[in-house]
């Protein structure tokens, strides 16, 4: 298990459960009133109460599809269902031919570059200019105290810029957004969750609403998006829930048109009668955040085409 | 046999039974009431994201038949509506507890 902060505890030295509590950066008072803790913390581990970290969610939650699925590579997760399914693989590479997303891409680079009437485009706001750091988002904000996707980063800079934000549904902003994502192609999805109590938290929050059973129908993301994952619904393969935000925005048959990866949320919430949420709203953006972090590692590919 | 047929006699008799209580106690006051115990229940139920989008169609229907005069129907689908919210408030409940054990952990693997 590596941990990014591992803090530093003194004495104890030796002892297998002060060491154990040290790798989990628990530092525990000395003598006898670490035993009473002991205590404590045995009863909280019997309780369930796990003390992960997001990188050993992470790496668990790779390794429970990797044991599922030995055969399928990793990278090839960002497919989503059509690393699963052969026949639909082949009508969508069929269909990437001709990629229904173009238009977004060309649409998002006019106005990418575009200068706003103070003189300023959208690169002033972001590093690099803007150009391949899709893999960086959504990040939390210590200034703010929140996590900022990719859409709300654009409504920030056109608001910082004297411009009325855009709506996240559809039009303008996708394209930006699809425009964005494709020159960051290749790039690996790099969230970071800093040493904030809030960063976790927001990690947390996400986490459980991830794994959260909601609705009439009392399904969670984990349900069908893990232990149901590669089997069907409705026809349509389930994909499992690593690498999903690889490819957002996305061209969907179904929708006729381009949707943020929070457009996927309202659908999904909605398929199992749960009142979905409104996009680029905090649950959801901390839903993003965890969702996200899973896939650290696997490259960006979109923006992307499914059924 | 004789011990099916009486089984079959009691269960109609019971169901005429429960039939005609509804049916005796279905006016406005009763269907008004019905909706407003339904509609606080969904209150409780109401915490973002742990709504059930099926509760609120029920809900209006409830209060369409109220309006037009059909209280036995208005109380069906308040009841079911109230139902509904109720095992909402459950499921908000128990997976308040039992979300985490879903995570994967690889020790327990
Ligand atoms: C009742 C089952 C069900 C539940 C619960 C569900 N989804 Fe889905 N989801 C689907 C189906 C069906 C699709 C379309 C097929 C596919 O690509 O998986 C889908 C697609 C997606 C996609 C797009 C995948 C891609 O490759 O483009 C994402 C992202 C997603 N779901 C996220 C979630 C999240 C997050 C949750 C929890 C809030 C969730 N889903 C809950 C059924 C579900």
């Amino acid at each position: 298990m590596d941990r990014q902060h591992r803090g530093e505890c003194h004495g104890g030295n030796g002892d297998p459960v002060i060491s154990q509590l040290k790798e989990k950066k628990i530092c525990p008072p000395s003598n006898y009133v670490a035993r009473s803790f002991y205590v404590g913390l045995v009863l909280l581990l019997a309780c369930n109460i796990v003390l992960a970290d997001p990188e050993s969610d992470r790496r668990a939650f790779v390794a429970y599809f990797q044991a599922r699925f030995p055969d399928v590579p990793l990278h090839e997760y960002v497919n989503g269902a059509y690393a699963f399914d052969a026949g639909a693989r082949e009508q969508w590479l069929a269909i990437e031919e001709f990629p229904p997303y173009e238009y977004a891409i060309d649409e998002g680079k006019e106005l990418f570059n575009k200068t706003f009437p103070n003189g300023n485009s959208y690169g002033s706001c972001f590093s690099d200019g803007g150009i391949g750091i899709r893999q960086n988002f959504p990040y939390f904000d210590t200034a703010s105290g929140q996590v900022v996707t990719l859409e709300l980063a654009i409504n920030q800079c056109r608001e910082k810029n004297g411009e009325a934000p855009l709506p996240y549904l559809k039009g303008e902003m996708i394209s930006i957004s699809a425009y964005m994502a494709y020159t960051s192609r290749g790039r690996k999805i790099n969230i970071l969750i800093p040493n904030d109590p809030r960063a976790l938290a927001a990690y947390e929050e996400g986490k459980q609403f991830f794994y959260t059973r909601r609705g009439q129908l009392n399904f969670s993301c984990y349900h069908c998006h893990m232990e149901y994952a590669t089997k069907q619904l409705r026809a349509q393969t389930l994909s499992p829930a690593l690498g999903q935000a690889s490819h957002f925005p996305v061209y969907r048959s179904q929708w006729e048109a381009m949707g943020s990866l929070h457009r996927r949320y309202i659908d999904c919430n909605e398929q199992t009668r749960s009142k979905p949420l409104t996009q680029q709203g905090r649950e959801y953006r901390n839903l993003e955040y965890f969702h996200t972090y899973m896939s650290n590692g696997l490259e960006i590919n979109g923006p992307g085409s499914r059924r | 046999m004789l011990q099916r047929v009486l089984i079959i006699t009691v269960f109609l008799i019971a169901c005429s039974c429960s039939e005609s209580e509804t049916e005796g106690t279905a006016n406005r006051e009763t269907a008004q009431l019905a909706i407003r115990q339904a509609e606080t229940m969904q209150m409780a139920a109401g915490q973002p994201g742990l709504e059930w989008t099926s509760i609120e169609p029920l809900l209006d229907a409830a209060r369409k038949a109220a309006v037009q005069g059909d209280f036995k129907k208005a109380i069906t689908l308040a009841k079911e509506a109230e139902r509904h919210a109720e095992a909402a408030v459950k499921q908000a409940g128990y997976e308040r507890q039992h979300w985490q054990e879903r995570v994967p952990h690889r020790e327990n693997k």
